[in-house]
């Protein structure tokens, strides 16, 4: 487990609403399990960014997709005058008809993270798999989820119900109405000793400890296992409409790896529908620019000695 | 200015246009790093060795460094990388010495022979990145004492080469780098070493990762242009 000054990021979740509603298998936001989805008021929204001031590290937007909330230009004009444009991230697909945030985007943030969920060879984990399902002895369970990797290489959130240690505790406290920690300032100090009752109440519900055969995104399935398909059964959109499978609850030997996007140009593609570029930042990530992408040296090199 | 040309080459192997999305990305860079350094590029494209598995062709340099009059040769694997700043490391070496990125200890791989026994040193070749002077050309002697069945009996994988993508047949010229290095006595400084003594421990110019499918390499070469910042 990872103190939230560890991580990469926290997240800020302004809502779990997606243009691509059941287009996409076993969503991380679970909100095509739930008959409405939220857009966080601004008042909530000043709260989470209030709070993170002085976060040594990335403060994320993130949705659902963002760029549909219909605030989404006055939560960029606070976040940015109260954090450094330096350390503020924001997750999208950069759906069709807000072309016109392009600048915005390139104002308020240093950092975007592109993934338009339309490629076949992307797979999502399913965390709708409860690991109490899975693996029967609690003492083991707790030792898969104290090595989550998701905790390990994701971020904690903020969402509406308050702030989580991990951002897929964040959405199961949305799916079933449970309560976060209070946002106020500095609550992201929390260290592993602090995520214990956060731990107990979700990680056992969740499958991303565990090694799942993971589905291709663009499947429209989710995976749920039996106590959730018990919970979610007579209220969810999605299993209405028949987009699911009950989960065998058999352990992958060799899950799929997770994203296999990371080729040169799919982001770019992406970037290019808002008339914008990206590039790389010196810790790795993605810069956006207003433009046409400057050609590469790696694009120079080749002109230059083919 | 006046400057005494230092003649240098380098070699890959690229037979029958061999993997074009991975040599699109690597030739550029072995493009520039010969611009850099003041040598010509040259590409093997045809075989010669016809009863030798195809990594044994990388041994034609022994005869190019010698029609091409080269004071030095660099054999470069056509799936590497060498990041715009690798320095021309040639300055460091003297003729009479010849070197590879890295080494490994013999016996984890090949069986000792008496030319190994001899030597004594154990220097187990890496030589996806070889360079020798033509003082050291022998570094590519083809082998002319064992046949290939011979050779790649006495090559035995690591657990994570055989496990994956890297068989007896593809430690051949390894094997046989290695071998020559112990049976003409060349002297021999790794690269990784020399660039330590000068100050540059692990300075990360030049990426291999051989035990990978090309597939899975086209993706992690990519990756690692990314965090060069060349795209």
């Amino acid at each position: 487990m990872r103190s939230l000054v560890d991580m990469d990021t926290i997240q800020i979740e302004i809502t779990n609403a997606c243009p691509r509603l059941f287009l996409c298998s076993n969503c991380t936001r679970m909100g095509q399990h739930m008959e409405k989805p939220f857009f966080m008021e601004f008042d909530q929204f000043k709260e989470a960014v209030d709070s993170m001031v002085g976060y040594p590290r990335m403060v994320g937007m993130m949705g659902g997709e963002p760029l549909i909330h219909p605030q989404f230009e006055k939560f960029c004009e606070y976040m940015l005058s109260k954090i450094p444009r330096e350390r503020l991230g924001l997750w999208t697909a950069l759906p069709d008809g807000r072309e016109e945030y392009a600048s915005i985007i390139c104002e308020t943030f240093n950092y975007v993270f592109l993934n338009d969920h339309t490629r076949g060879d992307i797979y999502h984990h399913p965390f709708l798999v409860g690991i109490n399902e899975i693996v029967p002895k609690k003492e083991e369970i707790f030792v898969h989820i104290n090595r989550c990797e998701f905790q390990h290489s994701w971020s904690a959130s903020i969402n509406p119900n308050g702030a989580f240690f991990c951002e897929i505790a964040a959405s199961l406290a949305m799916l079933y109405n449970r309560k976060g920690w209070p946002v106020y300032p500095g609550w992201w100090w929390k260290t592993p000793k602090d995520f214990t009752s956060q731990i107990e109440e979700f990680c056992p519900m969740c499958g991303g400890s565990v090694p799942l055969n993971r589905r291709c995104s663009v499947e429209r399935i989710d995976d749920i296992s039996p106590w959730h398909y018990e919970q979610l059964k007579d209220r969810s959109p999605k299993i209405k409409k028949g987009l699911y499978a009950v989960h065998d609850l058999k352990i992958s030997q060799c899950p799929q790896q997770m994203a296999a996007y990371k080729d040169l140009d799919y982001r770019d593609k992406i970037a290019a529908r808002y008339g914008m570029y990206l590039t790389i930042t010196p810790d790795g990530f993605w810069e956006p620019h207003m433009g046409i992408k400057p050609p590469s040296l790696m694009s120079k090199f080749k002109e230059w000695y083919d | 200015m006046w400057e005494k040309k230092i003649k240098k080459t380098i070699y890959t192997l690229a037979i029958d246009n061999w993997r074009p999305e991975i040599t699109s990305i690597t030739f550029p860079l072995f493009k520039h790093f010969a611009k850099k350094i003041g040598a010509d590029f040259h590409v093997i494209t045809k075989r010669r060795f016809l009863d030798w598995p195809v990594t044994f062709e990388k041994y034609q340099v022994y005869y190019l460094a010698q029609e091409h009059e080269n004071d030095w040769n660099l054999f470069i694997d056509a799936d590497a990388l060498v990041h715009p700043e690798m320095p021309d490391f040639f300055q460091w070496y003297t003729k009479d010495t010849c070197g590879h990125n890295g080494s490994d200890p013999l016996g984890i791989r090949y069986r000792y022979d008496r030319f190994f026994f001899r030597d004594g040193r154990g220097i187990s070749s890496c030589n996806w990145f070889t360079f020798a002077s033509d003082w050291c050309i022998d570094l590519w002697h083809p082998c002319d004492d064992l046949t290939p069945e011979e050779a790649i009996a006495r090559c035995t994988p690591t657990v994570e080469e055989e496990q994956t993508v890297c068989h007896a047949e593809h430690l051949i010229d390894d094997f046989l780098c290695s071998r020559n290095i112990a049976k003409y006595g060349l002297k021999f400084r790794t690269l990784m070493q020399t660039f330590k003594d000068n100050g540059m421990e692990n300075p990360g110019f030049l990426w291999h990762q051989y035990t990978l499918t090309p597939e899975e390499k086209y993706k992690r070469m990519q990756e690692v242009l990314r965090a060069w910042r060349l795209v």
